[in-house]
């Protein structure tokens, strides 16, 4: 039912951890299901240099944020915030419904990190 | 890929000579039980032995055994066949659902119920039974042991309170019926529910003790079948099934079998306490069913460690299932007073009469790597380890 690259995601995991001297940080919280993913980003020259995330929650939770930290490397405080669920989602092959949550919540910690970020739109 | 399953609370593989007795009532020994002719006497026949199998495991007598569809249905007949609107119902907060959701309906028809609370190992004070009974209380209803963590209620004791308050006291003993002994006349139940797929029958049997004397309205309306406690023409593969397994299960409890299974069940305690740091078993210390550890693994989501070890071939539950980014924690350990994250980091194991070493030896070689691998990339565990102990 997860594609393999979901299940790579999950087992070995990139970019795990926190960016020593973050330039933004965000966190994002399920209540309904006790999940939660923590984004750490170094902003350079306007472009996301380097991105970290922290994820405690169901398979799907791990592998997007672990993903969501490849697909913001490079991109601006702008570019980043186009991405959407579904652009997550394909870039993990895709997603089953039931999982689509995982996917809004690296986004929702995504967003907590730039909010207020240099660079960010307003 | 090697395969482990543990996770037999979930449900327990039917064993070989099970589905051996059950098989020609699949095929050329078919009939109705109700039938007046030589086929269908010789269904009745199959069955009321069965029903003699299940008695003997219980401690009751055959005509006392009411074959149903499995736990839920016991649960839901017992409690709505016996009360009505005015009257009080007395359960625990650690009850399996079809005995919660049956008491939350019970509540909607003008029922009162008193949900009582547990000790830190999940077990229900006696005394607090004595002290909710009332006037009105018709019914106490308590698990014989749970589901998450395998840990005993003081069932004795509360059924004799009850007895001696002249309610009716039913007991759902769908996980310790044929891992510890259960014997309805010390007990002191009226009604004991008991589920057939986890003794190692097959799904969609299972049965409900009625003590002689009780009063219970039928929860399936139709002929008079199961001494008109639960009408609809039997299954009867699934009864003679279910007579087996009783057999087995009865010849199990009797041997030295329960000890081995505890011992290999606290072999897969211990050696997890020693390999993952903080890791702690929900009840421990307290009496429990051999088969079943409930591992609290801090820093990590039980649900993530579910889904890891299945792409290791292991079987294993949290008890919650998630969909749709809704998942409650388990209401048992909530109700133990465990803390969300705690309840949220908690594992299932239980294992099963056919369950080898080298199962348990699976899980031991990846579970400790897989829950290390997770809480590199835990906020939860990197919060915990950046405070200072």
């Amino acid at each position: 039912m997860y594609t393999t690259l979901v299940l790579d995601h999950f087992r070995n995991p990139r970019n795990g951890g926190v960016v020593p001297d973050a330039s933004a940080s965000g966190r994002a919280w399920n209540e309904g299901c006790g999940d939660e993913v923590q984004l750490s980003l170094r902003l350079e020259g306007g472009r996301v240099a380097e991105a970290r995330f922290l994820a405690q929650g169901c398979l799907a939770s791990i592998a997007c944020a672990s993903r969501l930290t490849e697909l913001v490397r490079g991109l601006s405080p702008g570019e980043a915030l186009r991405l959407d669920r579904a652009a997550l989602a394909a870039a993990l092959g895709g997603l089953p419904p039931a999982s689509q949550h995982a996917a809004q919540l690296a986004l929702d910690a995504l967003r907590a990190a730039l909010a207020g970020a240099p660079g960010a739109p307003p | 890929m090697e395969t482990a399953y543990l996770d037999n609370n979930a449900t327990a593989p039917v064993l070989p000579e099970v589905l051996e007795a059950m098989q020609p009532y699949l095929g050329e020994r078919f009939g109705n039980p109700s039938s007046p002719y030589g086929r269908g006497r010789e269904a009745r026949a199959a069955m009321e032995t069965a029903r003699e199998r299940v008695a003997r495991l219980l401690g009751a007598r055959a005509h006392e055994v009411v074959f149903t569809s499995g736990g839920s249905e016991g649960d839901t007949a017992a409690l709505l066949g016996l009360v009505t609107r005015g009257d009080h119902v007395i359960t625990s907060a650690v009850e399996h659902h079809a005995v919660l959701n049956s008491c939350r309906f019970l509540e909607r028809t003008g029922v009162e119920v008193t949900y009582l609370p547990v000790d830190r190992a999940g077990r229900v004070d006696p005394a607090a039974v004595r002290a909710a009974l009332r006037p009105s209380t018709r019914l106490v209803s308590v698990i014989l042991a749970s589901n998450e963590t395998g840990v005993l209620q003081p069932i004795e004791e509360i059924g004799r309170i009850a007895a001696e308050a002249d309610v009716w006291f039913h007991t759902d003993a769908v996980q310790a019926a044929g891992k510890v002994p259960v014997d309805v006349a010390r007990i002191r139940c009226d009604l004991l529910t008991l589920s057939g797929h986890k003794l190692h029958a097959p799904l969609g049997s299972g049965a409900l003790y009625v003590r002689s004397g009780t009063f219970l309205r039928p929860l399936v309306q139709g002929g008079p079948q199961e001494h008109g406690f639960r009408a609809g023409t039997e299954n009867l593969p699934a009864i003679v099934g279910l007579g087996v397994a009783a057999e087995l299960a009865a010849a199990w409890l009797a041997g030295p079998s329960p000890a081995a299974m505890a011992s290999e069940r606290d072999r897969l305690e211990r050696t997890v306490l020693e390999q993952v740091p903080g890791a702690r078993v929900n009840g421990a210390g307290a009496p429990r069913i051999p088969n079943t550890t409930s591992l609290v693994l801090p820093g990590v989501a039980g649900k993530s460690v579910v889904a890891a070890l299945d792409l290791e071939g292991i079987a294993a539950s949290t008890g919650s299932a998630c969909s749709s980014g809704s998942s409650e924690p388990p209401h048992v350990l909530v109700a133990m007073g465990l803390p969300l994250e705690e309840a949220y980091a908690t594992v299932r194991f239980s294992l099963g009469k056919q369950t080898r070493p080298a199962e348990v030896d699976q899980l031991l070689r990846c579970l400790p790597p897989v829950v290390a691998r997770l809480r590199e990339v835990s906020p939860v565990w990197s919060r915990r380890a950046a405070v200072p102990r």
